[in-house]
């Protein structure tokens, strides 16, 4: 089906467009320069145009959450799609996928409608522990790594935590310390593994990271409870990291997180083979100071280095974005949020497409997405947005969007969702082939035999290499 | 013809899903097949569970109910299976835990569109391990970890060396794992079951309790945790006290859990007090429990429920408010059903007389491979590929991880997903 | 070697338990598969009318004593495959990398111990520890079996 979107405002880095009036073709699922006749024209004047959303950083099929479901605290697979789909999304990463897990993240989230998907694979150190003490193995990991990544079709490699930790001492010199993990994987070169995914917590942020240029920090929001660390963060930047906010709602939300970090009402633990359970809890963060931390980084300086996120569900649930966009957005709507002052920067909704499309798209490695120019999936979101759309009715609108375009398929019109049956693809990150003997390694201490922990497309949706 | 060597196949018996078998096959035939067990060789070769030599019928033809089962082509199976099913007010479908997932996933949108019920096999169990989590939380791991760490493994109401043979050897006691070398010299195993059996020569204690009672042993061990007087328990409680001790001692321990603890329809009771008792273990060290399946896919079914609705209970569509169920086992009101879908089970069998004898009552419709009790009190009867090994499927281990299962065998027989599927297509 | 099970050699005893041996029959018979006792201490089979059935049991029994080199004795009937023997063998476990995580060798990793067609078979007594007399006894397939599948010379 041939669409055109007629009379829309396009914000779009990629293409400089902050806010033009532009005529959009989609044809075969892909944004196209132009044709004559449309089998389908929508009328967006007056409204805001960016490309789906992408969130890079959003537990949605973690090994756990189902058995929080089935106490009925979490949405189900259907609810997530629609929620993300009526706020603009099109895209989202779960950042937990072990390698024991893969199948099962794979097949919760290819559960999950309307969505594309990907994954970041959580490394096991232990695996490794006996290469990663020394930089002489770095090369024989550097080509493990695509493989196991490849395998187990995720995106992008993960490391929570950057350390091996025995708790018995009597296999104490297998520890490895977070220096020697964080100058190993600094050294990698970035051919083989574009950017390592950090999971950012308070220890992380007290070692010294000789090269931080190589790194993505995760949702850097739940570490930063002080001026140090936040000075840290922005240094980090400077030196070409890139990191995802995640920033606070005042409600209170589910948490994955290690048992040092668990408030209030704890729901269960998972043991995933790291140094400490996973813990699912529920409770307020209180008296720390990271939400107010996170916003302040969140206004000091957009870059392109900076993605959007909440560590959802933790700081916040998604269904949160668009009151944080709205907050983003207005002084006023945030006037209440912290006793302390806030900087005064206000993003424009180039700023917010550039947070939630184009700077995840990148740190994903998706070429075709985040944007609007020709050849880019046509995933398009339209929101009722312009000049005067007031600041209190901000919200309601990203919550709502007016159109929703999945690869072709109109999925949500006039504010209805009218089809949920799209096409919905699975990112990965290939390479060829997979039986490098030293990869063994990987799969030593699982249950599964090598061939076995290559996710099958069963479990997949339609799978793209990227 | 050559022969053909399909190697790292998964096998389909029970809730372990080893996924290391290499299975030879010659002239459609498996000629020889390494790595699996007495249970699994019965699988591979269609033949009585255990006795490898004795073979099962297999249903050969698609039968409908004239006064005697008579055999008939697909098509007029279906549209009798169909008629059967559209006439119903309250159908029932059940069974389904020796189904692949997607075979599961369409007879739940069978039950959706019938308005009717919808429980898996065992239910009663599952559900309620399940919902007990709510109240008491979860404590998992996948049995890698179990593996790696666990320096206590206790079987409740199970006998592993039925059910699953494969699980001491590649999940629990006997392999090495990351941080337990030596294997089980570096783990204890107890057993709590009703008479002692092959477990009790490889357990360091066996607790032997009266059938249906194991809620009182845990309530006993919960209060010796708490050093409360537990004098008031009538069974062996020098064992029981010398379990606790050692419970309290060891740094990690696992707990598996069988169709033993749902005896004298007692599940719910049991299953809340051991959540509770694994609760309480955790605030002094750290212990983890699954349930031990010992059909392949129970563990798919229970994740369906979960995505689907949210709920882990047995789906009821009758009422107005879809699916909210809150009992573990419908068949408590079998009496309402007019009529069944039975998958890939054999109630008859499998369910106490007073509830299979109003199964008799209602036209059923049953898919499965083999003649079972049930065949001959079925209105339309399917013949079936075996999942796993003639037909591709997805199945959920013990730990809720989904493995694929491989077809390694030619059949004629349509998968059980695609008569579903059929099925489910005619009532639109 | 394998094969022998006590039914079968049970068949040519005179089945009189008359325990001038000092077992009943079927003790013998267990004995025998030992090779605790030879088929001569039992009487009767030294008579004449059970001359057939001595032959058999040391046609059975004969040459299967030179083979036994692992003194390892394998009870198919009770064997229920469920790999703890293919687990725990230490050398199993330092000819295939598998074997020590728990899953069965690979198809074509040579081990002492596996598991075909649900059943355990000796597939390289040769590389048996007990077959080389310079390592120490080892005794984990057999005390380790739940099923008493496998017991030793």
């Amino acid at each position: 089906m041939k669409i055109k979107i007629e009379g829309g405002r396009l914000y779009d880095l990629r293409n400089n467009l902050d806010g033009e009036e532009r005529d959009i073709f989609i044809e075969d699922g892909i944004i196209v320069e132009g044709f004559s006749s449309a089998d389908r024209t929508i009328d967006a004047s007056g409204k805001a145009i960016m490309a789906g959303g992408i969130d890079v950083h959003s537990h949605i099929a973690t090994y756990g959450l189902n058995l929080i479901r089935g106490t009925n605290r979490f949405y189900s697979p259907s609810e997530i799609g629609h929620i993300y789909a009526k706020m603009g999304y099109t895209h989202v990463n779960e950042p937990f996928m072990t390698q024991v897990t893969a199948n099962y993240v794979h097949h919760e989230l290819s559960s999950i409608p309307i969505l594309d998907t990907s994954a970041f694979l959580v490394l096991n150190l232990r695996d490794v522990e006996g290469k990663i003490k020394s930089a002489k193995h770095l090369e024989e990991v550097e080509k493990i790594i695509p493989i196991i990544i490849a395998g187990t079709k995720a995106i992008g490699l993960k490391i929570y935590e950057p350390f091996v930790k025995y708790a018995e001492r009597k296999y104490i010199l297998r520890n490895v310390t977070a220096k020697k993990v964080l100058s190993f994987f600094s050294g990698m070169s970035r051919e083989s593994i574009p950017r390592i995914i950090m999971h950012t917590s308070p220890e992380l942020f007290g070692e010294e990271i000789e090269n931080p240029g190589g790194f993505h920090f995760s949702h850097v929001g739940s570490a930063i409870g002080n001026e140090e660390a936040y000075q840290k963060v922005l240094s980090y930047l400077n030196a070409g990291a890139t990191i995802d906010l995640g920033l606070f709602d005042l409600e209170q939300n589910l948490r994955i997180s290690n048992p040092k970090q668990t408030v209030g009402e704890v729901f269960g633990r998972v043991d995933m083979g790291l140094s400490e359970d996973i813990v699912f809890s529920k409770g307020k963060v209180s008296g720390s100071e990271a939400p107010f931390f996170a916003f302040k980084l969140a206004l000091s300086q957009p870059s392109n280095h900076i993605s959007f996120s909440t560590d959802s569900p933790a700081n916040a649930s998604f269904e949160a974005y668009p009151k944080i966009f709205s907050w983003l957005m207005k002084a006023e709507n945030r006037a209440n949020l912290f006793d302390k002052e806030l900087p005064e920067f206000e993003y424009s909704l180039l700023d917010i497409a550039r947070i939630t499309r184009h700077n995840p798209a990148y740190i994903l490695g998706l070429k075709n997405k985040g944007h609007l120019g020709a050849g880019a999936e046509a995933d398009i979101a339209i929101y009722d947005i312009n000049e005067e759309t007031k600041p209190s009715e901000l919200e309601a609108r990203f919550k709502d969007c007016a159109y929703l375009i999945k690869s072709g398929s109109i999925v949500v019109e006039d504010h209805q969702m009218v089809n949920d049956q799209v096409e919905k693809k699975t990112y990965y990150r290939g390479v060829e082939p997979l039986d490098y003997e030293p990869a063994k390694i990987m799969t030593s201490y699982s249950t599964f035999r090598f061939e076995n922990f290559i996710v099958d497309e069963v479990f997949t949706a339609e799978e793209v290499k990227i | 013809m050559s022969e053909i060597l399909y190697e790292s196949v998964v096998c389909p018996s029970c809730g372990c899903l080893c996924d290391d078998i290499d299975v030879v096959v010659e002239e459609n035939r498996v000629k020889s097949i390494r790595n699996v067990c007495e249970w699994g060789i019965s699988k591979f070769l269609f033949t009585k569970k255990f006795t490898p030599n004795v073979k099962r019928g297999r249903v050969e033809k698609p039968m409908i109910r004239e006064k005697t089962l008579v055999e008939t082509d697909y098509e007029a199976a279906i549209s009798r299976a169909v008629d059967i099913l559209k006439g119903s007010k309250k159908p029932l479908i059940y069974g389904l835990t020796n189904s692949g997932y997607n075979a599961q996933k369409i007879a739940l949108s069978i039950a959706r569109r019938l308005k009717g019920l919808f429980e898996p096999r065992g239910a009663a169990l599952l559900s309620s391990y399940y919902a007990a989590m709510g109240d008491s939380n979860f404590y998992v791991a996948p049995l890698e970890e179990i593996r790696n760490n666990a320096d206590l493994i206790i079987y409740w109401g199970c006998n592993p060396i039925h059910s699953t043979p494969r699980h001491l050897a590649r999940y629990s006691v006997y392999p090495r794992g990351r941080c337990k070398e030596r294997g089980s010299q570096d783990r204890v195993v107890f057993t709590v079951d009703v008479a002692e059996n092959e477990m009790g020569k490889l357990s360091r204690r066996f607790l032997q309790v009266e059938r249906g009672t194991d809620f009182l042993v845990m309530e006993t061990m919960m209060k010796l945790l708490r050093e409360e007087n537990a004098e008031d328990y009538k069974g062996d409680i020098a064992t029981i006290e010398n379990m606790v001790r050692q419970m309290t001692k060891v740094s990690y321990g696992a707990i598996f859990f069988g169709m033993g603890l749902s005896a004298k329809d007692n599940a719910a009771k049991n299953i809340e007090n051991l959540m509770a008792l694994v609760k309480e273990l955790n605030r002094k060290t750290r212990f983890v429990i699954l349930p031990l399946y010992d059909d392949f896919n129970t563990s798919g079914v229970i994740q369906l429920l979960i995505r689907e609705l949210k709920s882990p209970m047995p789906a009821d569509f009758s009422g107005d408010h879809v699916a909210k169920n809150s009992k573990y086992s419908l068949l408590e009101n079998l009496h309402e059903i007019d009529a069944a879908l039975v998958v890939g089970d054999d109630p008859f069998w499998s369910l106490p007389s007073e509830k299979s004898d109003l199964l008799k009552k209602i036209p059923m419709v049953l898919i499965d491979p083999y003649w079972t009790r049930t065949t001959n009190k079925a209105q339309v009867v399917f013949p079936t590929a075996v999942t796993g090994i003639e037909a591709e499927g997805i199945a959920y281990r013990m730990d809720g991880l989904p493995l694929k299962l491989k077809k390694v065998l030619e059949s004629e027989y349509p998968s059980d997903e695609s008569i579903l599927g059929d099925i489910y297509q005619r009532l639109q | 070697m394998a094969k022998l099970s006590m039914y079968q050699l049970y068949h040519y005893l005179p089945k009189t338990d008359c325990e001038k041996c000092g077992f009943s029959c079927m003790g013998f018979a267990n004995r025998l598969i030992s090779r605790d006792v030879r088929p001569e201490d039992c009487p009767f089979l030294l008579e004449p009318e059970y001359s057939e059935s001595l032959t058999e049991l040391n046609r059975l029994l004969g040459p299967e004593v030179e083979k036994e080199i692992t003194g390892l004795i394998i009870d198919q009937e009770k064997c229920n495959g469920c790999g703890i023997c293919v687990t725990v063998c230490e050398v199993n476990m330092e000819k295939s990398q598998e074997v020590g995580a728990g899953r069965g060798p690979g198809f074509s990793d040579e081990v002492v111990l596996r598991i075909d067609n649900g059943k355990i078979k000796l597939v390289d007594p040769q590389s048996c520890r007990r077959a080389n007399p310079s390592s120490h006894i080892c005794r984990a397939c057999a005390e380790l079996c739940p099923t008493k599948a496998i017991s030793l010379v």
